[in-house]
């Protein structure tokens, strides 16, 4: 452990510098070559996160005092404020406020910074094949890109790593601003700027109340930042509900549930690689790290976990009942993602009872789904990246079809992806999704409202049945049934590059084989790893529910067959007949439930009246007056330019004549 | 016995003359006599001064003055040789470009005076080593 | 503040030369203003001389002051209203000649010198040659009419007037000679007063009667002018002050000796009246010297000051020595300035 803390720090700052020298040189020295930086970096930072991941493996099985599970250190310090000497009694804690850069190593973030690191290497090894044209020509912003994508790496690692509150915020903030560059990466397009926009600004109002939540969290801890000293319940006076409910805000905003949702569909904008690294595997998953980091505190506060858990569910049947009907290939990906996050929300609000095993329980299945769900939701991405790739940019469901003979490879990926995220057995999703509805399921008998959470786990199992349905209608139409090409394609097409390919078929072994790989059925156990981390219970025995398994397999196996007896012929249209048209239903999926109108309508509207009044106001009242004064000198001003005629002459005159006044004043005073 | 005030005097004579020369004559050489005139009135001040304070410091005062005004004297006379080829003439009117840009510029009204008031023309000798033409002798003086 | 009259022999010799500038500066329509100008100008002259005449006694540096004056003035009123520059010229250096006299009156040989070689002999001269260079076939209508000649003339002999009362009031009368001479033997009564130790002594110097230095300070004093009024104030208030502690002799000697410093203060800044007596570098003799008094040189003729140039020689070398450097300095850069101004360039020319 503690020599892994000597180059723990390094992790963070290899991205970080690569990203920075990619902006200064990218341009003019490296061009076609600037992904290198950012594939290095990461690579490097992979390795380290390997080598760190082993030491705290080593730690957990020593399991001695020496050499605990959990360190944190602290490299450097970052600021400080007031001096508690000098200020008044009240706020002597207060002002001594003092930030440090320091890290934490535990399970929790070994695993986090091993998914990071090597889900982003690999993605940049697919960018640079994805950032090219068919002849091989890079695409403009070649350097930009890759220099956006290592900073986010880099904050996205500081945010896993941090051990203030401060720093955790500080890498929350370059994750988005990363994900804000990324998506509005074609600034070209007019519709990728107002995504950015959109999920700039709806990321950032959760932003602020993740903030206003730290220092709440920070006022009734006793003004600790540390996570040593928050996560400590005995600190607590009072008003841990409410910062735990608006970190639970802020989470919301950066992990796309309801109702803070509406920006993930629109940051498909950006560059699919993008949609895969950001918005499926890594980004988004912060707010579920967050509230995984902060179990504890969340457990003792079950009203809020109740809120969690509803607003996960909700989101998650929500988004599975839109990306019913969607016809974008990328953004039924998305909705599928604010689908498998609710799922994560809901195993998280799971964890009711700070003294039983349950919190560790609903950690380790949330961070259980979110790893597999990191693996299986970056190759469907990628796939997908690769569909659009050879279509020409082209992934309108009604367009294509049959792609099964013509992209070989990347059909093999992406029904390796569909498969994992219908969760049906032996693929990853099977057993992280299993983990979840056994966790509710176990809650429920442990609740003061055991029906609450049944209705929870029952909407879970619906879920999963629409998962696996609206998974494999993407999947039929995109590659089953006759070859349909459009037309940008001009009749030809052929398999991505390498440089594409190869991490899609490393990632579908992975879809393949982590879920298995991490179950409590082999050594290395997730449940066992995050059960180390200091604090929590471990359950001894671990019963399997099976009643929970077999709902669950017979939900998805039921989505697959219905999809196929639907959507088998790879035919949108006579599918769409067997539906029957202009449902009412339908239309209300096909809109997304009307949410970006409603929120235009009771949101927007009205602040744009506010705005158009304070600008009526501005514009007319305060300039008025502010001209008005501005027009006073320039009255008096006009009165004497006249005398600026240029003549030298006449100032000559004037000055003489003004001597010639000072010189009377004299002369009578004398 | 003459006193110090009348010296003064003197001098502040000349120094309002040369300032009304100044001030209002638009040829540039003759405003540029009349600012000699008025460093002359300034010498007769500091020589004054200098005679009934008794000290030398007055003339040597004087002495700088002069190497000033020589100093003066040849920047002025290369400015007024480059501003008459800029516009062809010597009258310090035609400079007045640093008015308020939007002022109408002082122009004297050109009218008839060649011809009303006969203003005699100014004597120019001939271009050497030619002979020159009657006509044109006839008309210079 | 003094009551004079405002219609004086000055003031209506101003306004004359006022109008005398105003009709003889070329202006549009000229007519025979030109005419009149003169005669309005040589009334005001006849005035001003008259007024020098009844005021100064007579003697030979009046006349020489006079002639030589007149010559300054008219040259100058004559260049500014010349409507050819070249005879602008001309009397110009007629006014630089004129002046070289007053220099001379004023004891400074070498300046004259040197003033008109500069003046007369370089810069009229360079000036005759611009006037050759730049060539006007016709007169320029900027010769023929002035700027303001009405406004211009008026507030430059405004100026003119506030100039001369401001030098009437600091240098009042000639009648101050005699004051000044009053003063000082009062200041030296007191100063040997201040040495006794008696009471009654003292008094009997400098209070009693008619040797009260209070009273007699107010009679010397007593002429004309502000300055005089507010050291009266002062004298006064000592004055009330020796009356009052009329019996303490420390109080008296103080008082006294604040006396003695106003006196020589008086002396120190406020009337120089007369040349000093004691003229370093010999550049001239007291003119109230008698003539068998004034220094001779070998042969036994009277001393010019010839001295003068050997005197301001070393001060300007030893004491002035890093201004003449500069002027030297000052001299070499507008030389190449002016070298570098006009350099004409290829396609000016034509224009």
């Amino acid at each position: 452990m503690y020599d892994a803390m000597a180059y723990l720090w390094m992790i963070p700052v290899f991205p970080i510098v690569a990203g920075f020298i990619t902006f200064i040189i990218g341009p003019k020295v490296l061009r076609s070559q600037a992904h290198l930086p950012c594939i290095i970096a990461g690579f490097i930072s992979f390795i380290l996160s390997l080598m760190v991941l082993n030491d705290v493996v080593k730690a957990i099985q020593t399991s001695d005092k020496a050499n605990p599970s959990s360190v944190a250190v602290s490299y450097f310090e970052w600021f400080r404020t007031g001096d508690p000497n000098l200020v008044g009694e009240n706020f002597k804690k207060a002002g001594a406020l003092k930030a440090e850069f320091s890290l934490r190593l535990d399970p929790l973030s070994s695993a986090m910074i091993v998914m990071v690191t090597f889900l982003g290497t690999l993605i940049a090894v697919f960018s640079t094949g994805y950032m090219r044209d068919h002849h091989g020509h890079i695409d403009p912003g070649y350097p930009r890109f890759f220099a956006s994508v290592s900073l986010f790496l880099g904050s996205m690692l500081i945010l896993v790593l941090a051990d203030n509150v401060l720093l955790l915020y500080a890498g929350w903030e370059g994750v988005g601003l990363c994900s804000y560059l990324l998506i509005g990466f074609w600034f070209e397009k007019p519709s990728a700027c107002k995504a950015a926009r959109k999920a700039f600004l709806v990321t950032r109002l959760g932003d602020v109340a993740l903030f206003l939540g730290f220092a709440s969290l920070w006022v009734s801890s006793g003004y600790r930042l540390d996570f040593d000293g928050l996560l400590k319940l005995d600190n607590y006076d009072s008003g841990v509900g409410l910062a735990c409910f608006l970190m639970f805000l802020g989470a919301c905003g950066k992990s796309a549930q309801f109702p803070l949702h509406v920006w993930l569909p629109d940051a498909m904008e950006g560059p699919s690689p993008v949609s895969a690294l950001i918005h499926a595997a890594t980004m988004v998953t912060a707010g579920v790290y967050l509230l995984a980091r902060f179990m504890p505190l969340f457990a003792s506060v079950p009203e809020v976990q109740m809120v969690v858990i509803a607003v996960g569910t909700f989101t998650s049947l929500l988004a599975a009942l839109i990306a019913l009907t969607q016809t974008d290939l990328k953004r039924i990906l998305a909705y599928s993602t604010m689908s498998q996050l609710g799922y994560m929300f809901m195993a998280l609000g799971a964890g009711i009872n700070p003294y039983s095993a349950l919190p560790m329980l609903a950690v380790s299945a949330a961070i259980f789904h979110l790893l597999t769900h990191a693996f299986f939701k970056a190759l469907l991405f990628l796939s997908a990246g690769s569909v659009m790739h050879s279509m020409h940019d082209v992934i309108d469901l009604r367009r294509i079809g049959g792609l099964r003979k013509v992209l070989p490879l990347t059909h093999i990926g992406f029904l390796c992806g569909a498969l994992a995220l219908a969760g049906l057995p032996p693929f990853a999703g099977f057993w992280s999704k299993d983990e979840i509805l056994s966790v509710i399921h176990e809650t429920s008998k442990a609740s003061n409202y055991p029906w609450f959470y049944i209705l929870m786990w029952a909407i879970g199992i619906f879920v999963a049945f629409l998962t696996a349905f609206y998974t494999f209608r993407a999947y039929f139409l995109t590659f089953w049934g006759v070859l349909k090409l459009p037309e940008e394609c001009h009749g030809e097409v052929h398999e991505s590059p390498k440089s594409m390919t190869l991490p899609l078929m490393l990632l579908s072994l992975f879809a393949l084989g982590i879920g298995f790989g991490l179950s409590n059925f082999t050594p290395f156990s997730i449940e066992t790893f995050l059960g180390k981390i200091p604090g929590y219970l471990i359950q001894d025995h671990h019963s399997h529910d099976w009643l929970t398994v077999g709902f669950a397999t017979f939900a998805g196996l039921a989505g697959l067959i219905l999809a196929f007896v639907f959507y088998g012929s790879g035919n949108v249209t006579i599918s769409e007949q067997a539906i029957g048209k202009s449902n009412f239903a339908v239309e209300l999926s096909k809109n997304k439930f009307f949410f970006d109108e409603i929120y235009n309508k009771l949101l927007i509207a009205p602040l744009n009246l506010i705005f158009y009044c304070a600008r009526i106001f501005d514009q007319y009242i305060l300039d008025g007056i502010v001209d008005l004064i501005a027009h006073i000198p320039r009255i008096f001003a006009q009165l004497f330019r006249p005398i600026q005629n240029g003549l030298v002459q006449f100032y000559a005159l004037a000055m003489i004549l003004a001597v010639t006044v000072f010189l009377i004043a004299l002369a009578r005073s004398m | 016995m003459l006193d110090l005030k009348i010296y003064l005097i003197l001098g502040a004579i000349l120094f309002c003359i040369g300032l009304i020369g100044f001030v209002s004559r638009r040829n540039m050489i003759t405003m540029f006599l009349s600012a000699e005139l008025m460093l002359q009135g300034v010498a007769i001040n500091f020589l004054a001064f200098s005679r009934f304070r008794g000290n030398l410091q007055g003339q040597s005062f004087v002495l700088f003055i002069l190497s000033v005004a020589a100093c003066e004297a040849a920047i002025a006379l290369a400015l007024i040789v480059i501003l008459y080829r800029a516009k062809n003439s010597l009258d310090v009117s035609k400079w007045q470009d640093l008015r308020e840009e939007d002022l109408e510029p002082n122009e004297d009204p050109e009218i008839l005076l060649l011809d009303t008031f006969q203003i005699e023309p100014m004597p120019t000798l001939p271009v050497a080593g030619h002979r020159p033409a009657k006509e044109e002798d006839a008309s210079h003086v | 503040m003094n009551e004079q009259p405002w219609i004086t022999l000055t003031n209506l010799s101003l306004l004359l030369g006022w109008l005398a500038v105003y009709f003889c500066l070329p202006k549009r329509i000229s007519g025979s203003s030109r005419l009149v100008g003169y005669g309005v100008g040589s009334v005001a002259l006849i005035i001003t001389a008259i007024q020098i005449f009844f005021t100064y006694s007579f003697n030979p540096e009046l006349v020489l002051f006079c002639l030589f004056s007149f010559f300054a003035v008219v040259g100058a009123c004559l260049m500014i209203v010349a409507q050819n520059p070249a005879h602008g010229a001309i009397c110009f250096a007629l006014t630089i000649t004129s002046t070289g006299g007053i220099f001379l009156l004023l004891a400074a040989p070498f300046v004259m010198a040197a003033n008109i070689i500069v003046y007369a002999g370089a810069i009229i001269v360079t000036f005759l040659f611009l006037l050759m260079l730049v060539k006007q076939h016709n007169a320029d209508l900027a010769d023929s009419e002035s700027r303001e000649p009405f406004l211009a003339s008026f507030t430059g002999f405004i100026l003119l007037g506030c100039m001369i009362s401001v030098l009437n009031a600091s240098f009042s009368s000639q009648s101050q000679l005699g004051a000044r001479n009053e003063i000082e033997r009062i200041v030296d009564d007191t100063n040997k007063a201040l040495s006794l130790t008696d009471l009654s002594e003292l008094k009997a110097k400098v209070i009693n009667g008619d040797n009260n230095v209070v009273t007699r300070l107010k009679i010397a004093l007593g002429g004309s002018g502000t300055w005089v009024e507010r050291i009266e104030v002062d004298v006064q208030k000592n004055g009330t002050l020796m009356i009052n502690k009329s019996d303490d002799i420390a109080e008296i000697k103080s008082a006294l000796a604040s006396l003695a410093s106003i006196g020589n203060d008086y002396l120190k800044y406020r009337s120089l009246l007369r040349p000093s007596i004691a003229m370093p570098g010999n550049s001239g003799a007291d003119p109230s010297l008698p003539l068998d008094k004034i220094r001779k040189d070998q042969s036994g003729r009277p001393a010019m000051p010839a001295d003068n140039t050997t005197f301001l020689g070393k001060l300007l070398f030893s004491d002035q020595l890093i201004a003449v450097e500069l002027a030297g300095l000052l001299l070499l850069v507008a030389t190449i300035g002016a070298i570098v101004i006009v350099r004409q360039l290829p396609t000016k020319v034509s224009s």
